[in-house]
Parts: C-alpha cells; structure tokens; sequence
C-alpha cells in the first residue's frame, strides 16, 4: 500500500499514502452510491444517466491505484526508464472512458425526449402508507450528492501535492457531482409537476456535463503524450517551474546562450537543455553540478540532461527557401539538409 | 444569495481559505434545505402532486367518468353480450370508480387491443387479468405494480403416493390454461378431463384449498397481475395503486369465494 517512488520527498509519499486509502474509501463510498441508486431508478432516465456515471466514476479512482502501484515497479533491463509514464496512461484511459460515456448518454437521454416517452413514476408502501417513489428517487439522490463532495474535497490536497492529474480529475468530477444529482432531482420533481420532458432534459444536461469533462480530460491526456512542454495541473497555464530552470540555468556563468526541452511523464518532468557554452573551460563535473542543481528546484525534476551545442539552430530553411521552426532534438543534423 | 451561487460558481477553484469553505458549505445545504422545503409543502398537498402530463386524473374527476377497456380473461374478467363486465377486476374498478365518485364507460375493443387504445388515448383503464410481462411491451401503457401474484403449481389429491413426483402420470390441465407443454416438459402427462383415476392436476395456488388439494412441490409458472394505464400518467397511476394497495390483500379470499 505505501509502496511509492524513492526520489519522491516525505511530504508526497505521505500525500501518496493518504491518497490511495481515500480512493479505497471512496470506491467502498462509491459502491453504496450506486447500490442506493440502483434501487431507486425505476422509469426516470435521468436516474438511469445518473447511475451510469456513477457506474463511470469508478474508473479514475481505479486507475489511480492501479497506476500508483505500477509506477512504484523497479525500473529493469525491458523498461530501463521504470514506470513513470503509466501515470499519464491511466489518466488518458479514464478521460477516454469518461468521454465515451459521455457521448453514450446524450444520445441515450436525446433519444428518451425524441421518442417523447412519458416516465412512468408509481408508488411505493412505507410503513403503510402509499408514497410516490419519486420521493424515493429524490432521496437517493440526495445521498449520491453528499458523499462525492465531500471526498472531491479530500482528494483535491493529494491531488496538487503529488500533481497527479487522475485524482485531480476524479476530485473534480466528484466535486461536480452536486450538479448531477442536483439535476437529476429537479428532472424527478419535474415529473412531478407533469412536465415528462424534464426528466429527459434534465439527463441531457448530466450527459454534457459528462461529456464535457471528458473532452476536456482527454485533450489534456493526450497532450502529455504529445510531449507537450509542463502545464500546470488545472492546465491553465505553463508550469512556472519550466521559467525557474530556465533562469536558474541562464544564471550559470560558463552558459551563452541555451533551450529549454521539458516533458510530463506522469507526475514527474524529464527533458534536455541544450546550451552553447564556454567550452575553455567547461568539464563533465561542471555539466553533473548544473544538472544537480536544476534537479534540486523540485522534486517534480525527475531527470536532466543537459547537451552542450556550437550552436542551437531552431530553424530551417526549406526548399523554396521559408523558414520553418524544426524540433528539437539530442543529436546532430544530417548535413544533406 | 447571489454571493452563495458565485460561491458555488468558483468551487473548482482551490478552497481558498477555511473560512471560504465553511461559506461555501452553507450555501450547498441552504440549496438542499430549499430543495426539502419544496419537497414538503408539495408533498402535503398529494392532490396535487404528482400531476399528469395528459391531465387524466383531473379530467376524469371533472368529467365525472372514467373509460375503461377490458377484454376476457377468466376469473379476472368475464363478459356476457349486452351486460357490464363481471369478475373480480370488474368488481375492483367498480369500488374504485365509486371510491373516485365518478361513473364507468366500459369499452370492449376486443383482445389486446384494449392495450394498444392506451397509447391511442381516450382510454383510462384497461383491465383483463394481465401479466406485467403483458403490458410491459406495449409502448403507451404503464403497468401498476403487481396487485396479485398467481402461482401456478401442481395439486395433488391427499393421500395419493409419490406426491412430489409427475413422472409419467396423468395431470389434469384446464383447458384455459396454456401450461400443458410446460407439463410434459416434468415428465408428466396432460389431460383435459378431471376424473377419479387423476390425481394430479394444475391450479393457481389460491383454488388449492376450494378444490380441497395439497400442493406439491412443483411449480410451473408466476403470473403477475397488473392493471394498465397511459404511460406517464402518474397522478392517476398513484390514485389506482393507493386503492389496490388497499384491496391487494383480500383478493385471494375473494377469488375463493367466486370460485365456489
């Protein structure tokens, strides 16, 4: 269970710790959810869209612990680099679920206000007396909502101490879950009132709500796939630690000039800087000595390397004689180019 | 109120401060107290809640009739040409339109048909001994929840031997009863006669004891008695299931009683 990533500081392998037993928690909590709801949903198609995100929401957690665990293996001769990526892969594999079931419900909950069916709701005896089961519904609900929001809450602190952006989409997701559950009501009590629409509208609006997060988490997913240079977790904006190795680089005296190549690989960063420098009086240990004290901004610096160049050229000039911005890469140009 | 929605508004934001938090705790329960109160005052006031998409409950109060259609199924629902319907769904849409106090404009559009009118509209009711499995199916109509399980097993005289066992014996099956396949699937062997050399025969679990049998073991099918109305409909589904849920439990005596 604590089993976590050496280089890691105390306060993430505590943070990583706390996490996991909260999504094992959570998975007990969730179970209950869905059981309560599974009872309840009777003829309402927003229940039934409810329930399956419900069903939906078991992905992330489940990802979480089982990328956790799997980055922890020893790196070996098949995979020198260890596992650290698998955190990014369990992050894609639950937007990409997350994404789908999106699709699946609007189209569900689309078809329910097409084919105009008017829910059925029928009733219910508690200790004697005839109840409407949307009461029932309401309730269970209710108690879909509570639980979500308060572990949404929980798991947000581990979620930005590890930066792992699977907790930090099941956090949000959960945090979100009021609305679903708020939605899900309105569309019960909407049957209520006699608008049978109200209930399929309200499915629609849970659906793209899904749908949403999904989209949104498989973009970001497979933008650090992509290589894409760190973004903060929310992924509003660039990671400001790409900024502070560049100025603490930059700060070196034997550096002239130098690029920045960074990478997510799950919660960790690795990358290249590549520098023209002042090779006089230049040695190996000065190169490690720079490296070490890049690592040491964060723990989130899992690997640097740094490449010293004659010269860094980021463009190249094509056939009919345009510039275009070429990658960067670790070794030479083929000269025929 | 409008700080609490803006509130709410921000909750993907990091929980700034505990005091932030707290405030934001407060405005999720007031939405949830609001929400029971709404619950509350409407649930009080059942006539109105929960109301029909098709008005059928109102429409029937403020007319002052309720359609009914109907098609034959012994003992449910029998028929004799010209009179009103007899049977033991009659006589309980009888008692519920007098409870209602309205009249009953019984409609006899032949089988089947009786549901497929529900989706049509026009018609408020439909009865004739159906199975949930009957109506389930049928796009427009609703069923109430099961009023009346059937169980359809096989009694045996008492004293006769080997009561557990049909293998290779005659079983007495009512020519109204469409079970004579699922018979020989146990071995046994049907026949449309009651007579002394049989000792067996099939019976819905409630004739047992008019037909002064013992039951075995063997169960060969569950029927599980519904009425139908329009899909949707739920204050008027909500009214009917009130009073069924009041008859449910003397049905049994009562189809006892017809029996004899």
């Amino acid at each position: 269970m604590s089993r976590s990533i050496p280089t890691m500081p105390d306060e993430q392998k505590q943070a990583m710790h706390r996490a996991r037993w909260l999504e094992v928690l959570w998975l007990f909590a969730l179970a209950s959810i869905v059981a309560a709801i599974y009872f309840a949903v009777g003829n309402s198609q927003a229940m039934k869209t409810a329930w399956i995100e419900d069903m939906l929401s078991f992905v992330p957690p489940i990802a979480f612990l089982v990328g956790s665990w799997i980055e922890s293996w020893q790196p070996n001769r098949r995979f020198p680099l260890g596992y650290i990526r698998v955190t990014s892969i369990a992050y894609l594999i639950s937007a990409v679920a997350l994404g789908g079931v999106g699709i699946f419900l609007l189209v569900d909950s689309s078809m329910a206000l097409i084919k105009q069916e008017h829910p059925t709701i029928g009733t219910v005896e508690i200790f004697g007396t005839t109840l409407w089961f949307g009461w029932v519904m309401v309730v269970a609900l209710a108690y879909s909502v509570v639980l979500p929001v308060i572990f949404g809450r929980l798991k947000m602190k581990p979620a930005k101490t590890l930066h792992d952006k699977t907790l930090y989409a099941d956090a949000m997701m959960n945090k979100a879950d009021w609305m679903t559950g708020l939605a899900g009501i309105v569309g019960i009590l909407g049957i209520g009132m006699g608008w049978w629409w109200a209930d399929a509208a309200a499915a629609i609006i849970i659906a793209i709500d899904v749908l949403h997060d999904g989209f949104k988490h498989t973009g970001a997913a497979i933008r650090d796939l992509s290589d894409e240079m760190p973004r903060t977790i929310d992924d509003k904006k660039f990671d400001p630690l790409i900024e502070e190795v560049q100025e603490t680089f930059d700060a070196l005296p034997w550096v002239r000039e130098s690029r920045l190549r960074l990478r997510e690989e799950g919660r960790f960063l690795t990358g290249t800087i590549y520098a023209v420098a002042d090779m006089r009086s230049l040695s190996a240990d000065d190169i490690e000595k720079a490296e070490a004290q890049v690592l040491d901004l964060s723990w989130r610096l899992h690997d640097i390397s740094i490449m010293p160049r004659s010269q860094i050229n980021d463009t190249l000039t094509v056939g009919d004689g345009a510039e275009r911005s070429r990658p960067l890469v670790s070794g030479g140009w083929r000269r025929g180019r | 109120m409008t700080y609490a929605t803006k509130e709410f508004g921000l909750s993907f934001e990091n929980s700034a401060s505990p005091i932030t938090s707290v405030r934001t705790w407060l405005s999720y329960f007031r939405i949830v107290a609001l929400l029971s109160a709404i619950g509350f005052l409407t649930a009080c006031d059942d006539m109105r809640f929960p109301r029909d998409p098709k008005k059928t409950l109102e429409t029937v109060l403020a007319e002052g009739v309720m359609t009914v259609a109907f098609t034959e199924n012994r003992p449910w629902i029998t028929f004799a040409a010209e009179d009103e319907p007899q049977g033991l769904e009659a006589d309980l849409v009888r008692a519920f339109a007098e409870e209602l106090g309205v009249s009953i404009n019984w409609k006899h559009p032949g089988a089947f048909a009786a549901l497929k009118g529900l989706e049509r509209g026009g018609i408020d009711l439909a009865v004739g001994g159906f199975g949930q499995k009957d109506v389930t199916p049928v796009k427009g109509a609703a069923p109430t929840f099961t009023f009346f399980e059937e169980v359809f097993l096989v009694g045996v005289r008492p004293g006769a031997s080997d009561k557990d066992d049909i293998e290779g014996r005659k079983v007495y099956v009512p020519r109204d009863l469409p079970l004579r396949e699922l018979v020989k699937s146990e071995g046994g062997i049907p026949v449309a006669q009651w007579s002394d050399e049989v000792n067996f025969a099939i019976v819905p679990h409630w004739r047992l004891e008019p037909w002064n049998l013992q039951p075995t073991g063997i169960e060969l099918h569950r029927a599980k008695h519904v009425m139908a109305v329009q899909q949707g409909e739920n204050a008027w589904l909500m009214w009917l299931e009130r009073f069924l849920r009041r008859e449910q439990d003397s049905i049994g005596r009562r189809l006892r009683k017809q029996a004899q």
